[in-house]
C-alpha cells in the first residue's frame, strides 16, 4: 500500500507530466478575435436607455401638443409622427377643447409615459 | 494563475470591452479550460472548439457572473458543460480513450522515491493508465484537485454535484487507484 502523501505527490506529478499542452498563442488570438466579433455583433446601435429616453420625450411632446395644439404650427411638420398628427389637427382648424378625444389622447399618453418611465428606471437601475 | 484581485481587475476592464484584459483572461485560463475539454473529448480540434466556445459563452454572459465562486470555477463549469454537449453531439467515443500527448514543458517533473525503492517513473506510467481507466468525471476530478489545486466545493460546482458527493467520489477514485497499483505490483515478479 502506497502512503497517502506519496500517492498525492505521485498523482500531481503524473498529471503534470501528462497534461495536455497549452493550445498556444494562436488559440489565444483567435479566441480573443471571436470574443471581439461577438461583442461588436451584440452591441445595439442605440442603447436601451437612449431608446427609452427618445420615446419618453416623444410622449411628453404629444401631451404638450395635445394640451396646446395651436403652438404646434411653428414646429417642423413630418419630423415626428406625433407632431404631424397635431399639425393635421391645426390644418383642419381643429379647435382645442377638453372633449372626449383630447381626453383620450391625454390619458393614453400619460399611461404610455408612466410605462416608459418605469422601463427607463428599470434600465437605469439594472 | 494570477491572484483573485488581479483577475477581478481584469474582469472589470473586460466588462467595459477592454481587449487587452480579455486577452489576459483568456491567456491565463486557456490551459485549464483546454485540459477539461480535452479530458472529455480527447480530440485536439474538438477540444479547441469547445474551449473557444466556452470562452465566448463566458464573455457573452460576463454580466451574469456575480463572483459567488472564483472566475476560474465559473469558467470551468461552462467549459465542462460545453464539452459534454459537444461530446453528446458528435458521439466521439472512439477517441475518448486515446492517450494524452505528453507536455514537453512538464516532462522533467520531480520524481518521487517510494519506500521500497521501486522506480517512480514506472509507477507513474501505471498510474497514468489507471487514471485513464477511470470514468471521465472521476479522472477530471483528480486532475482538477491534484493538478489545479481546486477545492472540493468548487469541483462540485464545476461537475454540478454537491461538495460531499465530490469528496466521496474523490475518495473512491483514490481507493481504485491504490487497488490498481497494488494489483500491478503483486503481478510483478519479485
Amino acid at each position: 500500500m502506497i502512503p497517502d502523501t506519496t500517492l498525492d505527490k505521485l498523482l500531481k506529478d503524473t498529471i503534470a507530466e501528462n497534461l495536455v499542452k497549452d493550445p498556444g498563442k494562436e488559440f489565444t488570438a483567435s479566441t480573443v478575435k471571436a470574443i471581439g466579433n461577438m461583442q461588436s455583433a451584440s452591441k445595439p446601435l442605440l442603447s436601451g436607455k437612449v431608446i427609452a429616453l427618445i420615446f419618453s420625450l416623444l410622449t411628453a411632446g404629444t401631451i404638450i401638443l395635445a394640451l396646446n395644439p395651436s403652438s404646434s404650427t411653428n414646429l417642423p411638420t413630418g419630423l415626428f409622427s406625433y407632431i404631424s398628427l397635431s399639425s393635421l389637427f391645426n390644418n383642419i382648424n381643429f379647435q382645442i377643447k377638453l372633449d372626449s378625444n383630447v381626453l383620450m389622447i391625454l390619458v393614453s399618453s400619460c399611461i404610455l409615459l408612466l410605462l416608459q418611465l418605469t422601463m427607463l428606471k428599470k434600465i437605469i437601475l439594472k | 494563475m494570477n491572484d483573485s484581485n488581479t483577475i477581478s481587475a481584469w474582469l472589470e476592464l473586460a466588462r467595459k470591452g477592454n481587449a487587452n484584459a480579455i486577452n489576459l483572461l483568456v491567456e491565463n485560463h486557456q490551459q485549464l479550460v483546454y485540459s477539461i475539454t480535452w479530458k472529455i473529448l480527447a480530440h485536439k480540434e474538438d477540444a479547441e472548439d469547445a474551449a473557444q466556445e466556452a470562452f465566448i459563452k463566458c464573455f457573452r454572459n460576463l454580466h451574469k457572473f456575480k463572483g459567488e465562486s472564483a472566475f476560474g470555477t465559473w469558467l470551468c463549469s461552462i467549459a465542462y458543460r460545453t464539452a459534454i454537449d459537444l461530446f453528446n453531439k458528435r458521439k466521439n467515443r472512439l477517441a475518448r480513450y486515446g492517450s494524452l500527448p505528453v507536455d514537453i514543458n512538464h516532462s522533467e517533473g520531480a520524481t518521487v522515491s517510494l519506500q521500497n525503492g521501486t522506480e517512480s517513473k514506472e509507477i507513474k506510467v501505471i498510474l497514468k493508465q489507471a487514471i485513464d481507466a477511470l470514468p471521465t468525471d472521476d479522472a477530471l476530478m483528480i486532475m482538477l484537485h491534484y493538478y489545479w489545486d481546486m477545492p472540493l466545493r468548487e469541483i462540485g460546482t464545476v461537475l454540478q454535484i454537491s461538495e460531499n458527493n465530490a469528496k466521496v467520489r474523490l475518495h473512491r477514485s483514490r481507493i481504485k487507484l491504490q487497488a490498481f497499483l497494488k494489483q500491478v505490483k503483486d503481478l510483478q515478479p519479485s
